[in-house]
């Protein structure tokens, strides 16, 4: 180790505590990289308690000139939280405390470590929940969601985090400590709570979050309506949003997903079906009631071949196990999955899941499905094994063949992932030159010059791309796809 | 008034009026160094919220300016629409297709979709719905500089890049011009209109809290308290008057669709030379507010509980309005630790400029600063207007 970063070490060991201080090759591993492929070893790991220690710490890096990535739970999708360029990585774990619950003012404080989950358990006995519920939300943290605007299948009638957090204590990435919005709804001035929310990490790190809270449904009706073509089940997705219904939750699954859930989780799903939606009703029974109805009759209009009900909260819990655990059983039919994020408008869905077919054929991976189709967003998952020489390059290529189609169809890049670094390429597919420099002015506003969390969001030229499939993955989607 | 030669804001006259009827025009005046600022104008109906500008400026008027097509994709519930367009024409747009934008800030018919974002203020339906930022998918901009910018997209789910449409909506147009919007839709469902009169605010706001814990869902639930008596107004699912009587124990008064709905969406806002305030604050302080307020003697007392909003009006002849305009500091400092605002929506021509419209900055109103310098460092736009004299 040189002299300098034994000098920095020391440092960060009088802010933290030598015990919250990782420097060592060995355990710096787990830390090079999120739910994504790509990886980098970060030179030092720091688990801070409180806001004070992150403001030393920000403060250090700026004095040492060294880049800076926070770290929730390391479950993010889209590489947010890859030290591209090493440095410090700041990891919120110790950060998990629920501060209050307040249920007269529907709100909770909490601080930026607290598990997803834990925060609508510690609710629940005021009858009160936390809306966003990514897929893991076990694991996944409020810091974290809110770093990456996450969604999750309840966002559809819910909306995603930035519905539901009301104001925030930030550390800028300049290292200036300060709230932004508060408890009520509307603050004066610019909405810079909104601006902050999303930011994957680039403007700052959260140190305390004042959300939302909502009452528990009166009632929940939980559907899993079964169908012999992925066609079918997406004609159907439309036909129940266009009469008028918003179902709390609206998800469909494939029949590779299904079969790898159902052997994995054993949640009760038909393993021959082609593909199923889980549908999710709540509300006052008498509304819910009609709902059911409307949505079934959307269903059977589409050659729905069956649909079964949840009948009790145990059976609602074991069809949402297998949907929020779809993913991860993947595992058990391939080594290797990557997770694809992208948007279409919903009347393009059909289209969409027929594009994604032929890429998965051409390239040769097989493909999983399992999305949040209520709002048009994809998830296919590309099966691969990548011991196999070039197969990841492969498969990145394939991915950003499939980012093209969505973008094609009038989509987007990511409903709920975020760009990260995984996507940050893709960018001028969307956006021209001045809107990409537009955003970029928001980072010198948080005092960012480019060593906080860099390589994320937007296309920062050479520095960012030296891993070769990144090129690679580029190039498969056509010079055409550059506007 | 239209063509109108003069224009003013709290008193203070236009040095010029500029109607561009092309995007190409406005580029032109934007961009043009006449050493004024620019006051955007939309449909006029919010005109009076924000301080006197600094300085010599210009009135911009925007209603000719963009020239697109109100393009509707029903099946995705999404609409893109020039930012001249009128909510009333919006909403009769997407009413053939029985959908609807849940947006509905004072006297919105003829407030166009630009004026809205900026503003940035809901009505009723904000209870059910959101504030009217929820509801931006994807924004064009002008810059001061005169180049256009875009963020977001036209799918209903969306995190590519910065969320510039939260900054833009409620800046009042001192970062930019919007010119373009894309906006998620919802389907019209069946309601009904019902008031019941209560003792008082706690009677009122007790029932509001019940029917919001038994999940009904009212698309609005506004309480309104005047001198004589404390009013709820309610807007149902349909077929849930029965359920939520007994849920409630009161009998609900059903009242023709509208009307009611009308009255509390344009309070403050009907008449000239209000002195109208919006007051955000938490659920748990509503009660205290109402108290100090009522020593105030307003004429009206709007109370949107879920939303956490409080609007006061006094009448122009109310001789209290006077009094209650001096109050307005000490107020805003005796809430100012329980994460309470006050904005001055509107007042009489004869308190314009003595009170600051926004209130005390904090520390994060540095931030506020630099974007405005970032986007606008020469203060084309709306110079002096907003918070903290941005």
């Amino acid at each position: 180790m040189s002299k300098n970063n034994k000098q920095l070490v020391k440092q960060l060991q009088k802010i933290v505590g030598a015990e919250n201080v990782l420097y060592k090759t060995e355990d710096l591993i787990p830390y090079e990289m999120d739910g994504t492929v790509e990886r980098h070893l970060p030179d030092f790991v720091v688990f801070p308690s409180c806001t004070q220690e992150i403001v030393e710490i920000v403060e250090l890096s700026k004095k040492f000139m060294i880049p800076i990535t926070p770290r929730g739970a390391g479950t993010g999708l889209s590489g947010g939280a890859i030290p591209i360029h090493g440095g410090i990585v700041i990891v919120t774990a110790r950060m998990r405390k629920i501060i209050e619950i307040d249920p007269i003012n529907r709100i909770a404080i909490v601080e930026p470590g607290v598990p997803n989950i834990n925060l609508t358990t510690a609710a629940a006995s005021d009858g009160l929940f936390y809306a966003p519920d990514p897929s893991s939300q076990k694991a996944c943290t409020i810091g974290g969601n809110i770093a990456e605007n996450a969604g999750g299948p309840h966002c559809l009638a819910l909306g995603v985090t930035t519905n539901h957090v009301l104001g925030m204590e930030i550390v800028t990435a300049d290292g200036e400590p300060m709230w932004i919005g508060g408890k009520t709804p509307e603050s004066v001035g610019y909405d810079v709570r909104g601006l902050f929310i999303g930011s994957e990490g680039t403007l700052g790190i959260a140190t305390k979050i004042v959300v939302r809270l909502l009452p528990i449904p009166a009632t929940i009706t939980t559907m899993l309506a079964i169908f012999n073509n992925i066609e079918d089940a997406c004609h159907a997705v439309s036909s129940i949003i266009e009469s008028g219904l918003i179902p709390a939750a609206l998800e469909l699954i494939d029949k590779v997903t299904l079969q790898a859930a159902e052997a994995g989780l054993n949640c009760g799903y038909p393993s021959d079906a082609e593909a199923v939606l889980l549908i999710e009703i709540d509300g006052l029974q008498e509304i819910v009631d009609t709902q059911v109805k409307q949505a079934e009759e959307a269903c059977k209009q589409h050659q729905a071949s069956e649909i079964r009900k949840a009948q009790s909260p145990d059976e609602r819990e074991l069809l949402w196990k297998g949907r929020k655990g779809a993913i991860g059983a993947l595992g058990r039919i391939a080594p290797n999955y990557y997770i694809l994020d992208g948007v279409v408008p919903r009347s393009r869905l059909v289209e969409t899941m027929l594009e994604v077919g032929k890429i998965s054929e051409k390239y040769g991976f097989p493909v999983a499905n399992v999305f949040h189709a209520g709002d048009g967003n994809i998830h296919p998952n590309l099966l691969f094994d990548e011991r196999i020489p070039g197969t990841t390059e492969k498969v990145l290529q394939a991915g950003a063949e499939i980012m093209n189609v969505c973008i094609s169809f009038g989509g987007t890049l990511s409903g709920e992932h975020g760009v990260g670094y995984e996507k940050q390429r893709f960018m001028p597919w969307l956006y021209n030159e001045i809107d990409l420099e537009n955003m970029r002015s928001v980072r010198t506003v948080f005092g960012n010059s480019g060593m906080f969390n860099p390589c994320k969001i937007l296309p920062e030229g050479s520095g960012c791309g030296e891993i070769a499939n990144i090129p690679m993955a580029v190039s498969a989607a056509g010079p055409d796809a550059w506007i | 008034m239209p063509g109108s030669k003069t224009f003013n804001i709290k008193g203070k006259a236009a040095t010029e009026i500029y109607r561009p009827n092309s995007i190409e025009k406005l580029i032109q005046i934007v961009t043009n160094r006449d050493g004024l600022t620019l006051v955007p104008v939309g449909g006029k109906t919010q005109l009076d919220l924000g301080d006197t500008p600094t300085g010599d400026f210009a009135a911009l008027h925007l209603v000719d300016a963009f020239h697109g097509k109100i393009d509707h994709e029903p099946a995705d519930l999404t609409v893109v629409l020039p930012a001249n367009t009128t909510l009333g024409k919006l909403q009769a747009t997407l009413m053939k297709s029985g959908q609807r934008l849940p947006i509905d800030p004072p006297n919105s018919e003829n407030a166009t979709i630009g004026g809205i974002l900026a503003v940035g203020i809901g009505g009723p339906l904000q209870s059910r719905f959101g504030p009217p930022r929820d509801w931006v998918l994807g924004m064009s901009v002008l810059r001061a500089d005169g180049e256009l910018v875009r963020a977001g997209g036209r799918v209903v789910k969306n995190v590519t890049g910065y969320d510039l449409m939260r900054l833009w909506c409620g800046s009042l147009g001192t970062i930019g011009l919007i010119t373009e919007v894309a906006l998620r839709v919802t389907p019209v469902t069946e309601t009904e209109d019902y008031s019941l009169v209560t003792e008082n605010f706690e009677e009122a706001h007790k029932i509001v809290e019940q029917i919001y814990k038994e999940d009904i869902r009212p698309e609005c639930s506004d309480i309104l308290i005047n001198p004589t008596a404390s009013t709820l107004f309610l807007r149902l699912p349909k077929n849930v008057r029965k359920v939520t009587q007994s849920l409630i124990n009161y009998d609900l008064q059903q009242e023709q669709a509208g009307a009611m709905y009308l009255q509390m969406r344009d309070l403050g806002f009907t008449t000239n030379d209000d002195l109208t305030i919006r007051i955000s604050c938490t659920n748990s302080t509503l009660k205290f507010i109402i108290a100090k307020l009522q020593q105030m003697h307003p004429d009206n007392l709007l109370i949107r509980p879920l939303s956490g909003l409080i609007r006061a009006t006094w009448k122009s002849k109310n001789p209290q309005a006077l009094d209650a305009s001096k109050e307005i500091p000490f107020l805003r400092k005796q809430l100012q630790q329980k994460d309470t605002t006050i904005i001055i929506e509107r007042s009489p021509k004869h308190l314009d400029n003595k009170v600051d419209t926004w209130g005390p900055t904090g520390i994060s109103f540095k931030l506020m600063q630099k974007i405005k310098n970032t986007y606008d460092p020469d203060g084309r736009f709306n110079r002096g207007r907003y918070f903290g004299g941005i």
